[in-house]
């Protein structure tokens, strides 16, 4: 009997046996295929987790049809059906990244750190400035100022570069205006924006091989993942231009991924107020939109953007002369000429600007092959200047540009445990048109432009601390125009380009150049992380940028500036050598002391810079003429911040930049230099009462005193005699020190109300980079006051 | 979906469409740019003895031959150049503009006093333009130059600088239109 029974025994477990089978697995994150520990595998009844490796196994397990269930934190929940009737190996990727951002990544995920130098406002701290404009807003970062023309008009400048060095990206798109023009803002609305950040320095290949003073990138705030509705309204009252604003945006979204959102602003000032008194006709006027509608799943999604903004800014009539004998008087005066008589009345000379992006957007997701996106923007922006004209052209603008510009992209990510590799392919097409409406001169001619670019970024994690970035990219610019010389003009480049050559009628000759230029720009950096969130961030790059049209064909009178500009046919590109260095640290100070030096170099082959060549006899006068030419240059410089905790509500924050230019041909310094700057402020925060905060903040510019002599001479006639005179266009004017304010407190549980003084003391200086600084001193005391409704 | 495609590709190609008319071959000339001003200086004791100075470009074509102790009457075309290539009278405009224009004199090395002419164009504050203008000469040096000055939307004006038996004129602010330089001898 006993061995009857161990004999069914052992039937039977070799039976059982036969029917049950082991299933096994990883589980791994579908976006960069790393493995996931401690992810929970239930398999019908029985329940395990995964190991270090993502590993997991189930023994014995009986024949049948199985639920498969995998969870893990941040990450969707993974199922299938599971038929088991032999051994089964299962490999499973999860979407990890389930609260993916909407938001642009600049290099990549943070994972692998970023090795270009940046900062960032947030939607809360842009809530806070909702009047500024984009130059004046990120001025108040280390090694960023603006380059002013009156206040209004204000054009980023970083480590001493502007116009076309510093490019402006609306959600990835790269912002197409006239931004050669120094007398030209970004037509930017900030406020329809979540996010603003800037990168100091070429080495953002994705978006440019051309930016070599640097990125200002403004992105879409995230839009969250569930079934809400939220917005708010934003009221400002301005003392200086007795103005205000208003700032209204909503946005939907639903837990299927669909969002839509629309916000619209509005800004009108009277006459700035300096010191004592207004200067006439300096007002604006602003109005924006903004919407946006898409899906946007982890695997695929899209989005349909439209951004509009239009602009009139009125520009101070003591600035508009005719002539270097108007400048010298202005200069010399003694006086700011036409003040007070405080009008809301925009009159020419006059800016009237628009700008309307429209923007597609899809991407999608793959497996084994990454993801890949494609993006094509139409963007329209014209650009009106009224000059005061006689009653017969009275209301015709003296400069009507219209720029039309298609861009096209396809960009795509693969994206490994270790690794990033970003690569792309651009294409672009842009049409210039100068209206003939004007009955005036072309300053800028007709022409089209072709655009192409490729471009390729690869992000590696050697280990924990240090992590390291390459990147290369080609850029091609053709441009196609139609440009009248004077036939003095046209005799510089007939020689060189015989086969621009159209016609000529009298001492006017019809030329069509073409000219194309070919850019190879790289980077490679390094981010090294120390203990205790310490890190040094190096970054080599080399950037080359075309000329662009201003520096080609320009032609004509600035007249805030009494004289002639000429482009120059024969430039080439423009190479610089770059490398920008960053050191972040943490002390145990008081509660903690973090500070950030970043101290970069910067080398030019063939550098664009205007120098006065000569002069120019008209029935206005003498003008002096400044010619684009190519120098060697270099800029060295440093910017550093720190902030000192005393302890959770009262922090310390400091800032420094200083900056040397230099014309290595000519040896003399580089125009337009910013100041080196200091920034003290305290700031109290109280949290956990209604959030108040303020801040006491004191700017210190000092004067700057590396500047090349462009001084001219003019005769005049003094106590009936002819005399010479010195028009110093170059001095630079003193150093000053100003103190701001800001505060705010949130009233009630949604609303929140904010307020900021600028030059409290209503101190009277002017400002280096402001072109208009010798016809008046610089804006008083500003008193913004602010209500901010969220819902 | 279709309808948005249908009105995005229309829109498309309306820019198109916009993008493409051009006028290249049309050279544009500054029709509010004073190209060329004629001075016109009559001996007023003697009709025939007339003087015409052509000034071009920020260059007379002559020099103003003027004789101590004769009185002129002075006269000023401001021209522009019209799409054709001739020049036509702009002193209309500048009539009509009146309260935005002034003009000035100034002379170094000479001795030249002026009254704006009892025909001269008044503004609406009496002041008058300077198109016409009667020169008394006392004295010419071989260094005697004038200089007349057009000046467009002026802060104030002053036609009684530096008095009222020599009215040379002076402004505050705005802009020179054209400014021209002619030697007496």
């Amino acid at each position: 009997m006993n061995k009857t029974f161990l004999w069914v025994m052992l039937f039977l477990s070799v039976i059982l046996n036969a029917q049950s089978f082991v299933v096994k697995g990883k589980v791994s994150d579908f976006h960069n295929k790393t493995p996931l520990s401690n992810a929970k595998v239930i398999l019908g009844s029985y329940k395990t987790f995964t190991d270090n490796t993502g590993n997991f196994i189930f023994n014995n397990i009986p024949k049948g049809n199985y639920s498969l269930l995998v969870t893990h934190e941040s990450c969707d929940d993974y199922s299938q059906q599971v038929f088991v009737d032999k051994n089964i190996s299962l490999a499973i990727e999860v979407e990890h990244h389930a609260q993916e951002l909407q938001t642009v990544k600049l290099n990549n995920t943070s994972k692998k750190g970023l090795v270009a130098v940046q900062e960032s406002f947030n939607k809360d701290e842009l809530d806070k400035k909702t009047t500024e404009n984009l130059g004046n807003l990120i001025s108040s970062m280390a090694g960023v100022s603006s380059l002013k023309t009156g206040n209004n008009i204000a054009k980023p400048v970083i480590h001493g570069l502007y116009g076309s060095r510093v490019v402006i990206m609306l959600d990835g798109s790269r912002l197409t205006e006239q931004e050669w023009g120094v007398e030209h803002s970004p037509s930017v609305d900030p406020q329809a924006f979540g996010k603003v950040s800037v990168i100091k320095g070429a080495g953002a290949l994705k978006y440019s091989g051309d930016a070599i003073g640097g990125i200002v990138s403004l992105e879409q705030a995230p839009f969250p993942k569930k079934d809400t509705l939220f917005g708010n309204i934003i009221l400002s009252g301005i003392s200086n231009g007795r103005g205000g604003s208003a700032v209204a945006q909503i946005t939907k979204t639903w837990q299927n991924e669909w969002f839509v959102k629309a916000q619209g602003s509005y800004k009108k000032l009277g006459d700035l107020s300096i010191p004592n008194t207004t200067l006439q006709n300096t007002g604006a006027e602003e109005n924006g939109i903004n919407f946006v509608f898409g899906k946007r799943k982890f695997m695929n999604g899209f989005s349909v953007s439209y951004n509009g903004i239009q602009q009139e800014f009125g520009i101070f009539k003591g600035s508009h002369l005719g002539g270097p004998e108007d400048f010298y008087q202005a200069v010399n005066s003694g006086n700011t000429l036409f003040t007070g008589n405080f009008s809301y009345a925009i009159e020419a000379p006059r800016q009237k600007v628009q700008h309307h992006t429209l923007k597609l957007d899809a991407y999608k997701r793959y497996a084994d092959w990454g993801k890949f996106n494609l993006q094509y923007a139409l963007q329209f922006n014209e650009r009106q200047e009224y000059d005061i004209r006689r009653a017969l052209s009275g209301n015709l603008p003296s400069l009507d540009l219209r720029l039309f510009t298609h861009s096209l992209k396809l960009e795509h990510l693969l994206e490994r445990e270790n690794w990033n590799w970003e690569s792309g392919i651009t294409a672009g097409f842009q049409d210039n048109y100068s209206n003939p409406i004007i009955m005036s001169r072309r300053l800028i001619p007709d022409y089209y432009r072709y655009d192409g670019a490729v471009y390729s970024v690869f992000q590696y994690q050697w280990s924990p601390k240090f992590s390291m970035e390459a990147g290369v990219r080609y850029d091609y610019n053709f441009y196609d125009a139609y440009k009248y010389y004077d036939q003095d003009d046209w005799d510089l480049y007939k020689n060189t380009y015989p086969k621009f050559f159209i016609s000529s009628d009298g001492n006017r000759v019809l030329t069509r150049p073409r000219i194309g230029f070919g850019n190879f720009s790289s980077n490679v950096g390094f981010v090294y992380r120390f203990e205790n969130e310490n890190l040094i961030k190096v970054n080599f790059s080399r950037a080359s940028r075309s000329p662009n049209a201003a520096e080609l064909f320009a032609e004509g009178l600035h007249h805030s500036a009494a004289l002639i500009e000429k482009g120059n046919l024969l430039l080439k590109q423009e190479i610089a050598h770059q490398v920008h260095v960053s050191f972040q640290g943490n002390m145990p100070v008081l509660e903690g002391l973090k500070f950030e030096i970043n101290p970069y170099l910067m080398a030019f082959d063939n550098f664009i810079n205007q120098i006065p060549t000569g002069v120019e006899s008209s029935i206005r006068g003498v003008f002096p003429v400044w010619d684009y030419t190519q120098v060697q240059a270099r800029l060295l410089g440093v910017d550093a911040s720190s902030e000192l905790k005393f302890n959770n509500s009262i922090a310390w924050k400091s800032q420094f930049s200083i900056l040397r230019g230099d014309d290595l041909t000519h040896h003399e310094p580089l125009i337009l230099m910013a100041p080196a700057q200091l920034r003290n402020g305290v700031e109290f925060q109280f949290k956990h009462w209604k959030n108040a905060y303020l801040k006491l903040e004191n700017q210190t510019v000092f004067r700057q005193n590396r500047y090349p002599v462009r001084n001219f001479s003019i005769d005049l006639i003094e106590n009936g005699t002819l005399v010479s005179r010195n028009v110093d266009y170059s001095t630079p004017p003193a150093g000053y020190s100003l103190f701001h304010l800001y505060a705010g407190i949130d009233l009630f549980k949604k609303l929140q109300i904010n307020v900021s003084v600028q030059n409290i003391f209503n101190r009277e200086y002017r400002e280096y980079l402001n072109r208009l600084r010798f016809f008046s001193p610089e804006m008083g005391r500003n008193i913004v006051l602010s209500f901010n409704y969220k819902f | 979906m279709k309808k948005l495609i249908q009105i995005t590709g229309i829109f498309l190609l309306s820019l198109f469409v916009i993008s493409c008319n051009r006028e290249h071959d049309h050279d544009d000339h500054d029709h509010d740019q004073i190209e060329r001003v004629i001075v016109t200086v009559t001996n007023k004791a003697n009709s025939n003895d007339v003087q015409t100075v052509n000034y071009v470009g920020g260059v007379a074509d002559r020099n103003l031959a003027l004789v101590a102790g004769r009185n002129y009457a002075v006269s000023l075309d401001f021209q522009k150049k019209t799409s054709g290539g001739s020049y036509v009278s702009m002193n209309s405009e500048i009539i009509t503009d009146k309260e935005e224009h002034f003009i000035t004199y100034e002379f170094a090395d000479a001795g030249i006093t002026i009254l704006r002419a009892n025909d001269d164009t008044a503004r609406a504050d009496g002041k008058k333009i300077g198109l016409k203008t009667d020169w008394a000469v006392s004295s010419v040096t071989s260094t005697s130059l004038v200089r007349i000055k057009l000046i467009h939307a002026a802060g104030s004006v002053d036609d009684q600088f530096p008095t009222a038996n020599n009215q040379l004129g002076k402004t505050v602010g705005g802009e020179t239109d054209a400014s021209l330089n002619i030697n007496i001898r």
